[in-house]
């Protein structure tokens, strides 16, 4: 007895320690050590840690990779004029052969990381702190990926959901260790919304949501999500999303399952000739306001507590007036903001073209003049 | 002037006129002398300089920038020395038609200039433009734009226009969508109308109303400004034009298209005609014959004029019996109604809708 104690007591003591050698080799969210392949990136979004989520629209895949950029720092306020100038001179080009694909925040860091590509389609990671710009290498770094197309193989096998043929990954989002993907597919007319686990599995079962929208209860298509964001929204957790026919939806997040047909509550419609670009959240004297920028429209703003207390849907059928409806907003003197995202809960770091054609990017300031 | 070398100090005495001349003159002496520029294919992804150039260099004191007046931003990129040379590789290509200097401390040591495409090597053509069909409803979706050439991203807002029969220019008929829809290698792509004014009842519908109206003529045109991914731009003006016709609120039924089938023993191809333009892209995508075991056949599929047939040749002869050709539901009309749902649904008429699912399957059969 003494002596099987004895055996067992070693083996624990060899298992333990075997777990604690893997343990302390293990990286962190399960990632590996390597340089990943990326075609191309289109999408930014920051996850827990400082891991960054790249959405690689042309390898249709997200990357997850460790900017190891994660001590809190404060805010260094950014006012770069002529940014495009000042990139392409970095890249030894003129600014017609570079464009700004995304731009995200490291909420811990405070830096501003920039997706850039070149005219041939070379992908650039850069980073922002102050007036100091620097590449971000992808070489020899923390990464795990996560392929967002089935193979068709794969499909005929077990039949399991549709494919995610992403075109164009249009925007991505974390929250609560899930990362959130809308894709746009260059075929047919359809909305690909995903929840995917992080750290990643190999579990291929992501949620897969088809989404609709009614026009006031009348019409109904399958809807792509152009931007979206999370919110609390009477203490429930929803998603907020603006689809590419422009109307603003709410969907409570715990009934976004795989396989269901979800249809969000219209919350308002911002009128024709626009696309919505970018969705974020922010705070400002215990207040909440969702900021939105628009293609063809200043940067709107959204009091929560009018969406809190907008109980009506534009899902119900309209009457003749036809004007920008549903939740008020309103108009900040901000136009042709081509990017936005959120740095602290009051600042916001802007990509702008200026009414004398320069493009800029810059901080606001405490958001005093945005929030007024 | 920050430059000391020779070559620039030669340029400032001289005047513009010759200042080209006398760098490309420059360049290639340089050259000669040794930096060279790394191709891949036909990009110019890094410089090669001897290090016989510097004797024992601090590879620190190393910078590549533009030429440009007033630049002196070194540009980003990896140096890596082996024994012979010192290779630069910038994070993106060389720009065609720009001049580079390499400078070490204060000193340019030589200047590299990439040159233009050769003529042969610009050659950029659209190839086609789907629907090619001069038909189109007035609920039409989506166009596609293949060009002979990877095309350049972000810019089909200014070279991509639909024009009225008065022609004037109509404005807000496409999406405006960032980044674009291309397929993989940059060939073709996707144009949506404006699913807003599309879709009935929505504000861009009933402020704006459809991109496209019943009985008026249209043309689709692409500028000659555009330019593919190396520079280079399209060798014409192209333009498709239309006339539309009354909306299509019909989505596609399977069991309605007639196939012409084959012999036994011959490899010529089963025809299978739909009587209505389909999506293009995806009926490259969407079918798949299978033979009485359930196995895939292999050959090759080819889409008919006007995108209203298609031909599949097998690679082996048919054998005498019944096959299954199957369909991803999702193969749309020129209108975006698949073979589940109408693009949009009428809620208030819910017999619109078929019975969902992720394939269609038909029937044929091969005769001696």
């Amino acid at each position: 007895m003494k002596k099987s104690a004895l055996i067992f007591g070693v083996c624990a003591l060899v298992a333990g320690i075997t777990a604690f050698t893997f343990r302390t080799e293990e990286l962190p969210y399960h990632l590996k050590l390597g340089t990943p392949e990326i075609k191309s990136m289109t999408s930014l979004t920051f996850g827990p840690d400082g891991i960054l989520f790249i959405g690689d629209s042309k390898g249709a895949a997200v990357i997850a990779v460790n900017t190891k950029d994660a001590s809190n720092t404060e805010l260094q306020p950014i006012n770069l004029e002529g940014i495009d100038k000042k990139l392409a001179a970095m890249l030894g080009t003129t600014a017609e052969n570079i464009s700004i694909l995304d731009i995200a925040v490291n909420p811990i860091s405070k830096k501003v990381y920039l997706a850039v590509q070149s005219a041939d389609g070379t992908p650039v990671l850069l980073s922002i702190a102050g007036e100091s710009i620097e590449a971000v290498s992808l070489k020899d770094v923390e990464f795990d990926a996560v392929a967002l197309n089935n193979s068709p193989a794969e499909d005929a096998k077990d039949g399991r959901g549709r494919p995610l043929r992403v075109s164009s990954i249009s925007d991505l989002g974390y929250s609560d260790g899930m990362l959130m993907v809308s894709g746009l597919s260059n075929q047919e007319f359809s909305s690909t919304f995903r929840s995917i686990p992080f750290p990643f599995t190999n579990e291929q079962d992501y949620a897969s949501l088809e989404i609709f929208h009614a026009a006031h209860g009348r019409y109904e298509t399958t809807s792509p999500i152009k931007t979206f964001t999370t919110a609390e929204v009477n203490g429930k957790q929803y998603l907020i999303a603006s689809y590419t026919c422009t109307p603003l939806v709410l969907f409570p997040m715990d009934e976004l399952k795989a396989g269901t047909h979800v249809k969000g509550r219209t919350i308002a419609e911002m009128g024709s000739g626009n696309q919505p670009l970018d969705l974020v959240s922010m705070e400002k004297d215990g207040k909440s306001y969702l900021v939105m920028s628009n293609s063809n429209r200043p940067v709107f703003r959204v009091d929560f507590a009018d969406i809190e207390k907008f109980q009506g849907s534009l899902t119900e059928p309209v009457t003749a007036n036809f004007a920008t409806e549903g939740v008020d907003f309103v108009s900040m003197p901000m136009t042709n903001v081509l990017q936005l995202d959120k740095i602290t809960d009051d600042t916001m770091v802007i990509l702008q073209r200026r009414s004398n054609g320069s493009l800029d990017l810059w901080t606001t300031d405490k958001a005093e003049h945005l929030l007024k | 002037m920050h430059c000391k070398s020779f070559p620039i100090r030669l340029c400032t005495v001289h005047s513009l006129i010759f200042f080209g001349a006398l760098l490309l003159i420059s360049c290639s002496k340089k050259a000669e002398s040794g930096i060279s520029i790394r191709w891949e294919g036909d990009r110019a992804v890094g410089l090669v300089i001897p290090s016989s150039l510097l004797g024992n260099p601090d590879l620190t004191q190393l910078t590549i920038r533009l030429v440009q007046e007033g630049n002196s931003v070194p540009i980003l990129g990896d140096l890596q020395e082996t024994e012979e040379r010192i290779l630069f590789t910038p994070l993106i290509p060389f720009t065609r038609g720009e001049s580079y200097e390499v400078l070490y401390g204060d000193s340019v040591i030589g200047t590299v200039a990439i040159p233009q495409l050769a003529q042969g090597d610009a050659d950029l053509a659209v190839d086609e433009i789907y629907p090619t069909q001069d038909t189109l409803p007035e609920n039409q979706l989506k166009f596609f734009v293949k060009f002979s050439k990877p095309m350049r991203e972000g810019e089909s807002v200014s070279h991509l226009t639909l024009l009225n029969s008065d022609n004037d220019t109509l404005k807000g008929v496409f999406l405006d969508l960032q980044p674009e829809l291309w397929n993989e290698d940059q060939t073709i792509l996707t144009v949506w109308l404006d699913p807003g004014r599309i879709k009935r009842d929505l504000i861009p519908n009933l402020e704006m109303g459809a991109p496209l109206e019943d009985g008026k003529s249209y043309r689709l045109q692409i500028s000659d400004q555009w330019k593919g991914k190396n520079g280079e731009k399209l060798d014409q003006v192209y333009s498709k034009d239309f006339i539309v016709t009354k909306r299509d609120s019909i989505y596609p039924v399977p069991a309605s298209w007639v196939f012409d089938t084959p012999k036994a023993g011959t490899a010529d191809a089963v025809i299978l005609d739909f009587s209505e333009t389909l999506d293009y892209s995806l009926l490259n995508e969407v079918f798949k014959i299978l033979n009485k075991d359930g196995q895939k056949l292999l050959g090759n599929w080819t889409i008919g004029i006007e995108e209203k047939s298609i031909r599949f040749t097998p690679e082996t002869p048919w054998k005498k019996g019944k096959y299954i050709l199957e369909i991803e539901s999702r193969l749309e009309d020129l209108a975006g109604n698949n073979l589940n749902r109408l693009f949009e649904i009428d809620l208030l008429n819910q017999a619109q809708t078929t019975a969902a699912s992720d394939f269609k399957q038909l029937e044929f059969e091969v005769k001696e």
